[in-house]
């Protein structure tokens, strides 16, 4: 479990302001301990998702257990410019970070030293290998050995473990690898190393540099963007940390418009403290955001990236110029050869110049084709920015009010997408789990389910299914997409997630007349549909299938009631399958393809205020005894939350001073979980004189103890004018 | 809201019995606390602090009880808590309750 107190040793977030990787902290701190099925363990990422923090978040835990395992963070450094630079590096960190945690001083980390000098301050059990190691690597600097001087150095950390010293190594950012000009091949060096070693280590970067890469046995770790949940509970700590007013509304447009990117949030909410700015509309979010675009940090870090793939002025015009003209291309891929025409570079420059952009996602290539990232949305408008103030040579003023005029229509549209795309039922991911399975035909058919099933508890139906003899197979589906990929104008019928295409054959037999196409559609009807709308939506999917050519196909479409018999009667006619929308939900059960669908917002968020005194903490536990009962928590776990609330009611009641005598309180449940919020007017813990949480004789200030043993994850903050307990427990299945 | 509650208690011989109600905190340890000086004082030995009504204890309660296990051991007597839930009895453990008194 990870401790929430911790001081912040290598990583820049607080331990509680670190949302939404629990499960990879976990398989780190696991992987670190050697609990991994292999010693290497491959965590890759797109840009700016918080792999580095990850990995300075476990170093620092590990730092602050002082277990068996002293834990190493490496980071490749853009200004390595060779294999033997960064080497030099390495042995220096090492040797620092190993002497630090032997001396349990986080300040040693601090020091400028040399080799020489940390062997000096080493504690005795180690001082005898640390003595050999760097007169080894001393001798081979002497002698220019530079293969044998950076195979030394990189070993540095097996010579430890032979010395009995545990050590879990963590190399980060190796694409910048790419970038080392001589002979040696660092990935290769540190490979070679590492995975013939016994001990637990971690490779490190984008995920376009590391996929393929030849490591030997490894686990694997993608780190994906936060969810939107997660995302929405960053920007909250952010804003409270750094005094920034937030809302609702504003927080869940940070969510949306940042994909959940951890990076962009925070440095927004950065920007908005430092320029004391509140974040309470849509307006002012998107008037910091024009500011961030237009010369803030979000486009200093972009403008480092394309500095860095194109160092000459000319070279970053054409590419600005080249994505930006995709952003407005129907055609989503053009060839190699046209990006090098318009660049005008010679081979060597342009490879490496389209490696870069791959690595970054800024494109992605593909044998000889450029896609361009159409859904990321900040590089979007980055590009735009800089295209229309460098390239068109617009006026700046006329460009930033434009530009903020923009964005300030669009960001209620990002969120009505996002509303529609979460509301969807999923088609294409319930499409994408098709498999060959035998399942009852009333799971499809309208008509059957409407007759025998409709109105019957959940359990009855599923029992039904079970002795159903009148089955169908369905098909297994290799390829799925939302059709306006297959065909573009289809956007104009119904939004992206209302409807996809599935490509895959009858009983997996692979001949060309096994092969068939599922064309599904969600549509909109508050009651059965009628007839006219079956025959409107079987039109438009047989248009779809005639456009794209698709001989064998069979359409599908969903309504929230089901369909009219004269509606039924259509869908017979062009063998189509309809269902309701409780149809599919028990599709999916059925399947048990509950976890292919992802996340979706809950909304099971309670909220409650109760006067302070007077046991009325006894109502609130109450309260959420039930909404725990109600979402399957185990008496046990129930007793637990209680007794944890009780006692956050009791620390706000006890020690707050409350002017308003209230205690706000917030419980949601999210899929796997329970969060309690606890919050209260007064003095904070920060504030109060060091006696007045003096425990009296040992036998009280156990609240606080309490609520950390009985609940997963406890954290407190410091709000302007009083406290805020979060704290959850997770749903054991 | 009542601010004072009743305790029920028993006695036996030597044993007296004392029944916490459905929540321990501050008023109603209070009230267990003076309940059981009494009995001492009346010269009870064994005293059992029956638990089967408790539903929910908060840290206030449990502190209370050490000072009844406190009295207790002064006046020479043994404490039992009775019947006590398994969540309370987890309770118990986490702030090293169990090490002063017997569970039964």
């Amino acid at each position: 479990m990870v401790d929430l107190e911790r001081e912040k040793i290598l990583s820049n977030l607080a331990a509680e302001d670190f949302i939404g990787r629990n499960v990879e902290l976990d398989m780190l701190l696991r992987h670190a301990k050697a609990d991994g099925k292999t010693n290497a363990l491959l965590v890759s990422s797109a840009p700016s998702l918080g792999v580095s923090e990850l990995l300075r978040q476990t170093y620092d835990q590990l730092f602050f257990e002082q277990g068996e395992v002293i834990p190493f963070y490496f980071a490749l450094r853009k200004s390595d410019k060779t294999a033997r630079q960064s080497a030099t590096r390495f042995l220096q960190n090492f040797l620092q970070q190993v002497i630090a945690f032997r001396r349990q001083d986080s300040k040693i980390l601090d020091a400028v030293c040399d080799v020489c000098e940390l062997a000096e301050i080493a504690p005795p059990g180690d001082g005898y290998w640390i003595d050999r190691l760097t007169e080894t690597c001393q001798t081979e600097s002497r002698l220019n050995n530079d293969s044998a001087f950076v195979r030394n150095c990189l070993s540095a950390p097996l010579r430890a473990l032979a010395n009995g010293a545990k050590v879990f190594v963590m190399l980060d950012d190796l694409h910048k690898a790419e970038n080392f000009t001589g002979e040696i091949d660092f990935i290769e060096e540190i490979n070679e190393i590492f995975s013939r070693s016994a001990m637990p280590f971690v490779f490190a970067g984008r995920r376009r540099f590391l996929f393929g890469k030849d490591v030997n046995d490894t686990e694997t770790l993608e780190i994906k963007p936060l969810s939107f949940a997660e995302a929405g509970s960053l920007a909250e700590n952010l804003a409270a940390r750094y005094g920034v007013k937030i809302n609702e509304q504003t927080r869940d447009l940070l969510a949306v418009q940042f994909d959940g990117n951890p990076l962009f949030i925070k440095t927004l909410l950065q920007s908005a403290s430092e320029k004391r700015f509140s974040l309470d509309s849509f307006q002012k979010v998107e008037q910091l955001y024009t500011d961030e675009i237009f010369g803030g940090k979000i486009a200093k870090f972009y403008d480092a990236v394309f500095d860095e793939i194109a160092p000459r002025i000319e070279t970053r015009k054409s590419i600005l110029s080249l994505l930006f003209d995709a952003q407005s291309d129907e055609h989503e891929k053009t060839h190699v050869e046209a990006w090098q025409t318009r660049t005008n570079l010679a081979d060597a420059e342009f490879f490496r110049a389209m490696r870069l952009l791959n690595t970054n996602e800024i494109i992605g290539l593909t044998s000889n084709l450029v896609e361009t990232m159409g859904e990321t949305l900040v590089l979007n408008d980055y590009v735009a920015a800089r295209f229309r103030l460098e390239i068109v040579l617009q006026n700046r003023a006329l460009t930033v009010g434009e530009t903020l005029s923009e964005f300030v229509k669009r960001a209620p549209r990002l969120m009505s997408e996002f509303y529609r795309k979460n509301s969807a039922i999923g088609l294409r991911e319930i499409l994408g789990v098709f498999d060959c399975q035998e399942i009852p035909v009333a799971l499809l058919d309208y008509s059957r389910f409407k007759d025998d099933l409709k109105g019957a508890p959940n359990e009855e139906i599923l029992k039904t299914f079970r002795n159903e003899t009148e089955k169908i197979i369905l098909p297994q589906i290799i390829y799925t997409a939302h059709t306006v990929s297959f065909y573009p104008q289809f956007a104009q019928v119904t939004e992206r997630e209302r409807s996809a295409v599935a490509l895959g054959f009858i009983e997996s037999n692979y001949t060309d007349d096994d092969e068939t196409v599922w064309i599904a559609a969600e549509i909109d009807s508050k009651l059965e549909a009628k007839k006219e709308l079956a025959e409107f939506w079987c039109d438009r999917l047989e248009m779809v299938a005639l456009m794209c050519n698709f001989p064998n196909y069979k359409i599908w479409l969903v309504a929230p009631e089901g369909f009219s018999p004269d509606a039924i009667e259509i869908l017979q006619s062009r063998a189509a399958f309809g269902s309701s929308k409780k149809q599919v939900e028990l599709l999916v059960e059925f399947l048990g393809a509950k976890d292919a669908l992802g996340e979706k917002i809950n909304a099971n968020e309670y909220e409650m205020v109760v006067p302070m005194g007077e046991d009325t903490e006894l109502i609130a536990a109450q309260t959420v005894e039930e909404i725990a009962k109600r979402h399957h928590f185990a008496p046990k776990a129930i007793n637990q939350i209680k007794t944890a609330l009780v006692e956050a009611c009791i620390n706000a009641t006890e020690h707050s001073h409350s002017p308003d005598r209230k205690i706000y309180q917030k419980f949601t449940v999210e899929n796997d979980k329970i969060v309690i919020t606890i919050s209260n007017r007064g003095l904070r813990l920060s504030d109060k004189k060091a006696e007045e949480i003096q425990p009296n004789e040992g036998r009280r200030g156990w609240g606080l103890k309490l609520m950390k043993n009985l609940m997963d994850e406890v954290k407190f903050e410091q709000t302007d004018d009083g406290t805020r307990i979060s704290m959850t427990k997770y749903l054991k299945k | 809201m009542n601010t004072t509650i009743t305790i029920p208690a028993q006695t036996a011989g030597e044993t007296a019995t004392v029944f916490a109600g459905d929540y321990l905190n501050k008023l109603s340890g209070e009230t267990i606390e003076r309940e059981c000086k009494r009995k001492l004082e009346a010269g009870a030995k064994r005293l059992i602090v029956n638990f089967s009504e408790t539903e929910i204890v908060n840290s206030i309660g449990v502190s209370i009880l050490l000072g009844v296990i406190d009295a207790a051991n002064n006046a020479g007597a043994e404490v039992i808590f009775s019947d006590v839930k398994e969540e309370t009895v987890e309770l118990f453990e986490m702030l090293g309750l169990t090490n002063h008194v017997t569970l039964n």
